[in-house]
């Protein structure tokens, strides 16, 4: 085992508790806009989990899943503050 | 023996997944969610970019390095957006700021307007007043009372 795959193993292991971190403030969070950053904060750990993944399993398909899923987020984001704008409307 | 090659690409992946880690550290330790809102944005951007430029310098392959830059390209252009779009959108719900905080120049110029309104309608020959309370209809986004068409009017009576 050379070293970038060790290294690749442990990007995913802190990415990967990063992930559980953010999770607690998605549970806690007290309010509405705080869950959404926290799911926006998660969308680019995962972008970055599913890059490392696809480069220790030499499958570059991977990398369009990434590409789909940045693009997926920033829709998600506006659409959540367009939500709140206009919920107590 | 490893070259410069390799050391200065294991340093950026090492540098941006430590980056990744600190946003979401920052998430939970900072006071109120406009201090979180700016730790992840930045952090949590900067880190996927240095992660990625690591990563295609490392392994040295077109088809990878090309997609790394069209993931970067996509993460800089969207991320800080949708955070500009949601911080704003908390604003206007009404999402309290922490208590040591000292400045909120949207409320300063809110209240400015409201008082100088009272102002207008006792005296509404008053040149400064007229002025002022033009700049302010201007400036302000609609939901806390900006309006281009009172602007207007309030400098043809000038």
């Amino acid at each position: 085992m050379s070293l970038i795959n060790i290294i690749l193993s442990v990007v995913i292991v802190v990415l990967a508790a990063s992930v559980i971190l953010v999770l607690y403030r998605f549970i806690k969070g007290p309010t509405l806009p705080d869950r959404v950053t926290a799911i926006d904060l998660i969308t680019t750990i995962v972008i970055a989990i599913i890059v490392v993944f696809s480069i220790i399993w030499k499958s570059p398909n991977f990398f369009d899943v990434a590409m789909v899923l940045s693009l997926i987020s920033f829709l998600g984001s506006v659409s959540f503050a367009f939500y709140l704008t206009k919920r107590n409307k | 023996m490893m070259s410069f090659h390799d050391i200065f690409s294991i340093f950026l992946i090492i540098v941006g997944t430590s980056l990744m880690l600190i946003s979401s550290i920052g998430i939970i330790r900072l006071p109120d969610f406009y201090l979180r809102m700016s730790a992840i944005t930045k952090a949590a951007t900067l880190g996927l970019f240095l992660l990625l430029i690591g990563l295609s310098i490392y392994f040295n392959n077109l088809g990878l390095t090309v997609k790394s830059i069209v993931i970067i390209l996509l993460i800089l252009l969207t991320n800080p957006v949708g955070a500009h779009a949601i911080a704003r959108a908390a604003y206007m719900v009404g999402t309290k700021l922490w208590e040591g905080n000292t400045i909120d120049e949207l409320k300063d110029m809110t209240d400015r307007k409201n008082e100088l309104e009272k102002l207008f309608e006792e005296s509404p020959q008053d040149h400064v007043v007229i002025n002022e309370l033009a700049g302010l209809y201007k400036k302000l986004p609609e939901a806390q009372g900006g309006n281009m068409e009172k602007a207007k009017r309030m400098e043809e009576l000038l």
